[in-house]
């Protein structure tokens, strides 16, 4: 009966001919679900890819940004620091300048001296603790910074679907402020004659210069004055030193001390001057054999004169229609020594010096040079080791009554330079010791002859010379506490060098595996580094160089700020050199950041060379993906969760390739077990190496 | 006419005037799922190229090393160059020699016209050449790569022009190609990412107190 039915009913489906189209239709179906799921999974695959990568590049940005506005915030405090340093100093001198105190060395003056200490001491006082405060502020940023960054590239990952991330460099792989001398690189030192030294490289001088200050001399190094704009209008002196490699300055002021290696320019203020006061000019080339280039442009604002020293060889050009105009009593001083040319022309005059011999040629009688001379005449002394040269028809000095026969360069004895200082024209407290200045050829000579000038020229003593003023009975001068500035804070290399790198990790996505699917989820990584802006195009970061990123400077010239060589700086990231192809190196500006690739390994060395040492490193990413040392993006914690699901990397399955593909890094985190959607093939247990 | 009334081998015949339409569909839907594959790869091409880019790295290599899964291992074009490719840890690809064939980068930008206009991004192109564009605020990058159809669908193969073996480089306004008889779909995607100079400037004028 049961048979019976069923045969009868399958006979009746037999015939029945509804529902044919079904087969088709599911056949149909089955291809389009097919379809449907592949397109989907692959469009999920790659756009898991993209956002881990996104996710990646926008927390490693960010965090680098942070980075660099912590660095702006130090930079900007260092520069209040310096402000108030500056603003300490030319109180304390204007304090002296304007107490009357005539400076004479007479024991009548000490109660002159006695008001200006007071009230120097003071505002150094209350400067002091301002300082002190602002150090404080400092420290707290810099404590401050790792954990910033961290919370922001936390933030970020997590922002843009991340579940786990990581980032290197921890706060504890590198020291990232550090108080240093040079950092402000403003370094007070009571200079024995010259006043109130304060040896500077950075740029927060020539800020500060504009309020004018006291007495400073910049120590220069190679470049890293480079492109400054210093106004030390107002200021009492500026002495810049360089370590004798070359530097080009502009730098505009009045009152100018020039010195590197083999060149001395000192030039003196108007306003400490007398109603009517005289130009001077000295350039004192030592020697040494460096290769210095000064571009002293801005002496043209001091007297119309513009003095350029390059390789063994000063140019001196004075317009001298600016003596005609003001009557003044110009003069300019080359004094050279052997190894050095120094050319100065005067007009239409020309006077070289030799190491052996000097001379004038040029037209010393035509129009321009007599007209100087028919006004207060102008002195222009030529002297080398072996001879020393008084050239010019122009001197007036009854001293040298009979020299000024025009045409021929008039021809001295060695002691006629001791003579001439002798008299205290410069205004120097009994005169330069002929007994020094016989020493032409040695360096302490130019030294100081260069101290004798600039206050002595003045008539207005130096910070320093009231410190010593007690030996004449005055009052017991106290110099600034130094012990109690605090230090400014110094970014350090490291701290800009490593940028910022990030890891990021995606969980796999639960789709029908249609395809192979990453069981160990997406992960990027993404590095930043941190640059400076160039000046000369707003859109272009230079290393740091980006002091960074400069391009255009020697190899062998070193940041400024970081200590790096330019060479690494070129090497830093050849794209930023690419993209900063226009740009012009200088160290100011702010530090941004900037996307850049991520290596896949980073060499012991990179930590401490030059070579690539500007992020990391996948590598680094990685060891700390197997360490689980990876947070929870959203609330900076060690996910219990993530551990578990990353130990599956370090199954044998799993392997971090990392390779070059010519320039390009490349790394790859192997799932042997899946493969990936399409990979070699047939060569691909021979590539694995175990 | 009992024999006409007969039934028997009615489906057989439906069968077969319907098979071949049914064939021609499902092998429709193939393609196109194919299709919408290849896409997607192509746009995770034109994302990997505009990110490279932005890196400054070479966007062309990113591109092909996308797309090495949309590949042909035996390419003629790839046999012309004689080119052996092999990536770190992953071997010979022996279909990478081939994208590399196939592949076009545009870098697009924009004149003073905003005309969003494109250009070919070569394997022989100057650096220099190449970044005098990087400058601009967005970085675009357009992928265009020939997907080779599987199915032999005869309309395709009629949408197609010919191309007599020349390459893939004059696929400028086709859809498809048939190149050495085998017909060619052509993708098309681009990519947009914000260069690294307008983060920058971004943050320039945030910073911007002075």
């Amino acid at each position: 009966m049961q048979t019976a039915h069923r045969t009868k009913t399958l006979r009746r489906l037999y015939r029945d001919e509804g529902g044919q189209a079904i087969v088709f239709g599911a056949i149909t179906l089955l291809f389009v679900v097919i379809g449907v799921i592949m397109v989907f999974q692959t469009g999920l695959l790659v756009d898991r890819r993209m956002q881990a990568q996104d996710a990646a590049d926008a927390a490693a940005y960010s965090g680098a940004l942070m980075k660099a506005a912590c660095a702006n915030q130090i930079e900007w405090l260092n520069s209040g620091m310096a402000y108030i340093y500056g603003r300490m100093l030319q109180y304390a001198y204007d304090s002296m300048y304007f107490s009357g105190a005539s400076f004479t060395g007479e024991p009548e003056d000490a109660a002159n001296f006695a008001v200006a200490y007071g009230q120097t001491a003071e505002w150094n006082e209350r400067g002091t603790r301002w300082m002190q405060r602002i150090g404080q502020i400092e420290e707290g940023i810099a404590n401050a910074t790792p954990r910033i960054v961290a919370q922001e590239v936390y933030a970020v990952a997590a922002a843009n679907g991340a579940d786990a991330v990581t980032i290197w460099p921890d706060a504890p792989e590198y020291e990232a402020f550090e108080r240093r001398e040079d950092s402000l690189n403003c370094v007070f030192e009571p200079a024995g004659q010259g006043g109130w030294f304060i040896s500077s490289n950075s740029d927060y001088i020539a800020r500060l210069m504009r309020g004018g200050a006291a007495y400073f001399q910049f120590t220069m190094h190679d470049n890293q004055f480079a492109n400054n704009e210093v106004n030390a209008r107002g200021s009492m002196g500026v002495k810049i030193q360089g370590g004798g490699g070359g530097f080009d300055n502009r730098i505009m002021g009045n009152y100018i001390y020039f010195y590197d290696g083999s060149s001395y320019v000192a030039g003196i203020s108007r306003r400490m001057l007398p109603a009517n006061p005289p130009v001077q000019i000295v350039v004192i080339s030592y020697g040494d054999g460096t290769e210095d280039y000064i571009d002293m442009q801005s002496l043209q604002d001091l007297g119309h004169v513009a003095v350029s020293h390059q390789y063994r060889y000063v140019n001196v050009q004075w317009d001298v229609t600016m003596a005609q105009q003001t009557q003044q009593q110009n003069a300019v001083w080359v004094v050279t020594a052997a190894l050095d040319t120094v050319r100065l022309n005067y007009g239409d005059t020309y006077v070289e010096s030799h190491p052996d011999y000097a001379y004038v040629s040029g037209r010393l009688t035509n129009g321009a040079l007599n007209a100087n001379y028919t006004i207060n005449g102008t002195q222009v002394m030529v002297s080398g080791p072996g001879h020393t040269t008084m050239v010019g028809p122009w001197t007036v000095y009854e001293d040298f009554a009979g020299i000024g026969q025009s045409g021929a360069p008039p021809q001295f004895a060695e002691d006629t330079v001791p003579r001439f200082l002798s008299r205290g024209v410069w205004g120097a407290p009994g005169g330069i010791d002929p007994a020094l200045a016989r020493t032409l050829s040695s360096n302490d000579f130019a030294v100081r002859l260069g101290q004798y000038l600039a206050p002595g020229g003045l008539q207005s003593p130096t910070i320093t010379q009231a410190m010593s003023w007690h030996a004449y009975g005055g009052p017991d001068y106290q110099a600034l506490d130094l012990a109690r500035l605090p230090l400014p804070l110094s970014i350090t290399a490291q701290f800009l060098r490593y940028g910022v790198s990030v890891g990021v990790w995606m969980r796999p996505q639960p789709v029908i595996p249609v395809f192979t699917q990453p069981s160990h989820g997406f992960f990027a990584v993404a590095s930043a580094a941190i640059g400076k802006r160039a000046v000369a195009r707003d859109a272009q970061l230079t290393a740091p160089d980006d002091t960074l990123l400069t391009v255009r400077l020697p190899d062998d010239v070193e940041d400024y700020w970081t200590g790096v060589p330019y060479s690494y700086v070129k090497s830093f990231d050849n794209a930023i050199d690419r993209w900063s192809a226009t740009a012009v190196q200088t160290p100011q500006g702010y530090w941004y950041a900037v996307l850049v690739p991520a290596k896949s390994a980073i060499m012991p060395d990179d930590l401490d060379g030059p070579a690539g040492s500007y992020a990391t490193s996948a590598q680094m990413i990685f060891d700390k993906l197997i360490s689980g040392d990876w947070r929870n993006p959203g609330t900076g914690d060690m996910d219990p969760n993530i551990p578990t699901l990353l130990r599956e990397i370090q199954k044998p399955e799993y392997e971090m390739i990392t390779g070059w593909q010519g320039d390009t890094p490349y790394y790859q985190i192997m799932d042997r077990k899946s493969p990936p959607l399409e990979y070699a093939g047939d060569d691909f247990e021979n590539a694995v190496q175990h | 006419m009992k024999p006409l009334r007969k039934t028997d081998g009615q489906a057989m015949i439906e069968f077969a005037l319907i098979f071949p339409w049914q064939l021609i569909i499902v092998m429709f839907i193939v393609e196109m799922s194919l299709i919408l594959v290849g896409r997607s790869v192509v746009g995770y091409a034109a994302y990997c190229a505009a990110h490279a880019e932005v890196l400054g790295q070479d966007p062309r290599e990113a591109a092909s090393i996308a797309l090495i899964p949309l590949g042909e291992s035996a390419s003629p074009f790839a046999m012309a160059q004689g080119e052996t490719d092999s990536l770190p840890g992953w071997g010979y690809q022996s279909k990478w020699a081939d994208v590399r064939a196939k592949l076009q980068v545009y870098r697009l930008y924009s004149d003073k016209s905003r005309v969003l206009n494109r250009v070919n991004i070569r394997q022989d192109i100057d650096e220099y050449h190449r970044t005098r564009f990087v400058s601009q605020h967005n970085i675009g990058v357009e992928v265009v790569f020939p997907l080779k159809l599987m199915l032999p669908l005869s309309f395709f193969e009629a949408l197609a022009s010919e191309n007599f073996g020349s390459g893939f480089n004059d696929m400028e306004g086709r859809a498809f190609v048939n190149v050495n008889g085998d017909t060619y779909f052509i993708l098309r995607e681009r990519c947009l990412l914000p260069s690294r100079d307008r983060l920058i400037n971004t943050t320039l004028e945030l910073k911007q107190d002075e």
